[in-house]
């Protein structure tokens, strides 16, 4: 039998924080064959990312690695190497993919040198030598025009290419194992499925084995042979990507796989009789945008054209997706309804009236009708507050609360509402997870008893299972009190969930509007059908059957001298 | 490729990142108390300020008694420091002086703080022609060495210490201004200041209970640093003799005083000297430990 290239036996990895000693890895054995492709699949905190820079002996001095603990590579045992051999090994032997392509290069250095200068220090080549080599891996990667690009800055790269940049990087010695950090985390689902073809295309090409670590069931479930599903340190399961997909054994990997929204589930009656209602004109509009632009100043001359005249109406108790990618100007949209931001023209009419007209004092008393819930749970919380007074601010502002007294009790209704424990009013926001402190966020959104909130991607800093409380709980608010949302994301399996209506925006405008159903079955826009294509399928035994569709980017889609009609019943594309 | 393990303790989900802007108060003492110099330094400004209260009660001599058979002594049992040329009791002095200077201190820090703060505020979070309008003018008063700018407005104000605080404060309110500034441009991007806005908060409202509490420290900092500096130009403009007029045991005059008999008797000009060096010194170390307990920006 051959050697395995890479095993690791017992890893048990500690930190000292202070006076204390937290272990977050115990006990994690694997092991990876040559030309072999494993996920380590986890959510947040499983400690998948930890076991990773152990094998690179990245882990910094606070780390303690268990005498127990054994890892070998290619037979040799790393964990007794020098930091000196390490060098060696990493880069050499063993590449590394970091998550967020926008912080992994060196600004100041031109793309070309980063790839060649990688391979000058682990081989002995000249300058001229190395930077062929480099050429020929960012052909590899799929890089055009090489020749020009070589000698160009990370800024002029798109977070794709720059991800693409840092593949070659972590290529260029031909390592044996290539490490990917939840590689396509930070990218668009257009750029993530480039990326994946790519990594699976260097596999069939060099041979190199892969490691990739995600918390996306999607992306293991077409790349990769094994899968080493990990939960607060440990590992749950292990197996071949069919066995865990089709025959999970344990309660968390069930769990986990429960949480992959899908994209083929029934909308619920509920919807239907809202759609009937909104087409059939028997449900009252509450907002009704009319050519809204949001321009930005770029420099002296430029402008942005984040929001370029969109029109759209929202319907009293329905949810409107509203899906793009980053840059589309689909959170610039939510904002500039509300007057976050002040819309460039157009007109936003709520209830009839026109809200860019109104003055300050108006749209103060507006503030209670429409509420918007933020992307990120951390930023979005001031630290220095506790939740009483996160919450209860709303009351102040409006004068809601008569007397502390009811104040609290509000603040504990509200919590009770969004599923926390009244007790948590007392404590402050770093005590929280992630969707523990969205669900914070929404109870502020509720505290002036709005009728219309516009979800600014609420769960995109969240866990998958996390995910799916938040969803429903969302849902369960809205029957209740009868709200209305807009629902802005990226993760089209999410939308399709929570929303009757979805509209997809590109470049600033919308570029197609319908009901989800009709949208996910039947797309028309050219730019929908590549969103869609691009969504990873959770399901092993899949393959393609658009294969017609390239992934690739450089095909722009223009938008030029196209307006949104209705090309069908209640089908509104762009062309 | 060298990539920091973001490790947090305690959080459920491990994935909570690390908050710059909150400090909290365990973790301040524990670091603070382990910072030898910074101990040092605030247990020196407490004996100074308790001094200042205190001391001159209890002095042995009033300090503007003149006695004219014990001119210029050299540091002795009945006179500490000795005395200068009018037979005062340098000991005495410089403990009445320590108070004079301790209010120059901290009084004209504080009006500085306060206007400065208030500007570089007001100037990072609007924005546009307020911040431009604003920042030139910091930028012109940061043009003047700190000295000269003081000198100015004392000479076009009229000497006296009230004037001396006035214009020390003026000097040190560019300082603020720009540190404040630079917090509340990154506070003001933060999500939780545009939910508030969302809530229908007005301006000043999340001036005050948003963006204030999250940029003191680096102004607190700044603050105690700024006193050495208050002081020691305080004392230069005394020196000068536009600050404190005597018979005022204002420890720059008394330095001042002291340099005619600079061969005969080093002492009367010396230990003024050494004792605006210890208070600067206290604040200075104080500070330097503030900042390393404070400002996140050096938290490992």
């Amino acid at each position: 039998m051959q050697e395995k290239l890479l095993e690791v036996e017992n890893l048990r990895i500690s930190f000292s924080t202070g006076d204390s000693l937290l272990e977050v890895v115990s006990d994690v054995s694997f092991d990876i064959d040559h030309g072999q492709t494993i996920g380590i699949v986890g959510e947040s905190g499983s400690g998948k990312s930890v076991s990773a820079r152990a094998i690179m002996q990245l882990l910094g001095n606070n780390a303690e690695v268990g005498s127990e603990s054994v890892i070998k590579f290619n037979g040799e045992d790393i964990l007794s190497k020098s930091e000196k051999e390490m060098r060696r090994i990493r880069g050499n032997d063993i590449g590394m993919i970091f998550q967020d392509p926008m912080t992994s290069l060196n600004p100041t250095m031109k793309v070309g040198k980063q790839i060649s200068e990688t391979i000058r220090i682990h081989e002995n080549a000249s300058k001229k030598e190395a930077a062929a080599r480099a050429k020929e891996i960012m052909r590899l990667v799929g890089i055009p025009n090489v020749d020009e690009r070589f000698d160009q800055y990370p800024f002029e790269f798109s977070g794709g290419m720059r991800q693409r940049i840092i593949i070659a990087i972590a290529l260029a010695c031909s390592p044996k194992l290539l490490i990917a950090d939840e590689p396509t985390t930070a990218l668009d689902v257009t750029i993530q499925a480039q990326i994946l073809d790519l990594l699976k295309d260097i596999q069939e090409k060099t041979g190199t084995s892969i490691l990739l670590i995600t918390h996306d069931f999607g992306v293991v479930a077409n790349m990769c042979e094994k899968i080493v599903v990990m939960n607060q340190g440990r590992v749950v399961e292990s197996g071949t990507t069919s066995e865990i997909f089709t025959s999970p054994k344990e309660d968390y990997t069930k769990k986990l796989l429960a949480a992959i929204p899908n994209l083929h589930e029934e909308k619920s009656p509920e919807s239907k009789e809202k759609l009937i209602q909104i087409y059939s004109g028997t449900r009252e509009k509450l907002m009704e945008v009319n050519k809204l632009a949001k321009h930005f100043p770029i420099g002296r001359k430029n402008t942005l054209k984040a929001v370029d005249s969109i029109s759209f109406d929202i319907y009293k108790g329905e949810t409107l997706g509203l899906v793009g990618e980053s840059g589309s100007g689909k959170s610039t949209t939510g904002r500039t309804l509300l007057r976050l931001h002040e819309a460039t023209s157009g007109e936003t009419f709520f209830e009839g009236e026109d809200l860019n007209t109104y003055k300050k004092k108006q749209m103060k008393e507006m503030r209670k009708k429409v509420q918007f819930v933020f992307q990120d749970p951390y930023s979005s919380l001031n630290p220095r507050k506790k939740v009483e007074d996160i919450i209860g601010e709303a009351l102040d502002i409006h004068k809601l609360a008569k007397s502390k007294k009811l104040r609290r009790e509000r603040v504990e209704e509200l919590l009770t509402l969004v599923g926390l424990d009244k007790s948590f009013s007392q404590r402050f926001p770093h005590e929280f997870s992630g969707g523990q402190r969205q669900r914070i966020g929404i109870a502020r959104a509720l505290a002036v008893e709005p009728e219309f909130i516009v979800l600014d991607e609420p769960l995109s800093a969240l866990d998958a299972s996390v995910q799916l409380t938040i969803v429903d709980l969302l849902e369960e608010l809205q029957r209740k009190l009868n709200l209305t949302y807009l629902f802005i994301a990226h993760d089209l399996a999410t939308v399709k969930k929570l929303s009757d209506r979805v509209a997809v925006m590109y470049k600033g405008q919308i570029v197609e509007l319908t009901d989800s159903e009709e949208l996910f079955t039947n797309p028309m826009h050219n730019y929908t059908r590549k969103l869609l294509s691009a969504i990873p399928v959770p399901d092993p035994h899949y393959t393609a059957t658009d294969a017609s569709f390239s992934h690739d980017d450089s095909v722009e889609i223009s938008l030029e001298g196209q307006t949104l009609q209705e090309v069908k019943a209640n089908h509104w594309v762009m062309q | 490729m060298q990539e920091e393990v973001n490790l947090n303790s305690g959080s459920p989900t491990g994935q909570e990142p690390v908050n710059h802007n909150i400090v909290r108060f365990q973790d301040f003492w524990k670091k603070f108390y382990r910072n030898k110099s910074a101990l040092i330094g605030g247990t020196l400004i407490i004996l100074l300020i308790l001094t200042a209260l205190i001391g001159p009660y209890l002095t042995p001599y009033s300090p503007n008694a003149q006695n004219y058979d014990a001119r210029l002594v050299g540091p002795s049992l009945e006179h500490w420091f000795g005395t200068d040329n009018f037979g005062r009791d340098i000991f005495s002095r410089i403990i009445h002086g320590m108070s004079i200077t301790l209010r120059v201190g901290f009084s004209s820090v504080l009006i500085g703080m306060t206007a400065g703060v208030s500007l570089g505020i007001i100037s990072g979070y609007f924005g546009g022609w307020v911040d431009t309008i604003i920042m030139r003018l910091m930028d012109i008063l940061l043009a003047f060495p700190g000295i000269l700018l003081a000198l100015a407005i004392v000479s076009v104000l009229g000497g006296g210490m009230n004037n001396v605080i006035i214009s020390v404060a003026i000097f040190s309110v560019p300082v603020f201004a720009r540190i404040s500034r630079g917090s509340t441009l990154e506070v003001r991007q933060l999500e939780y200041i545009e939910a508030v806005k969302a809530l229908g908060a007005s301006d000043f409202r999340i001036i005050v209970m948003h963006v204030l509490p999250n940029i003191l420290s680096p102004i607190i900092v700044q603050a105690t640093l700024n006193i050495a500096t208050s002081v020691l130009t305080a004392s230069g403009l005394s020196f000068l003799g536009m600050g404190a007029q005597p018979p005022t045991p204002e420890w720059g005059a008394m330095l001042s005083d002291g340099r005619n008999y600079m061969w005969d008797a080093p002492h009367v000009s010396t230990i003024p000297g050494l004792a605006i060096v210890v208070v600067v010194l206290a604040f200075n170390i104080f500070g330097d430990g503030l900042r390393d307990a404070l400002d996140p920006k050096t938290k490992n």
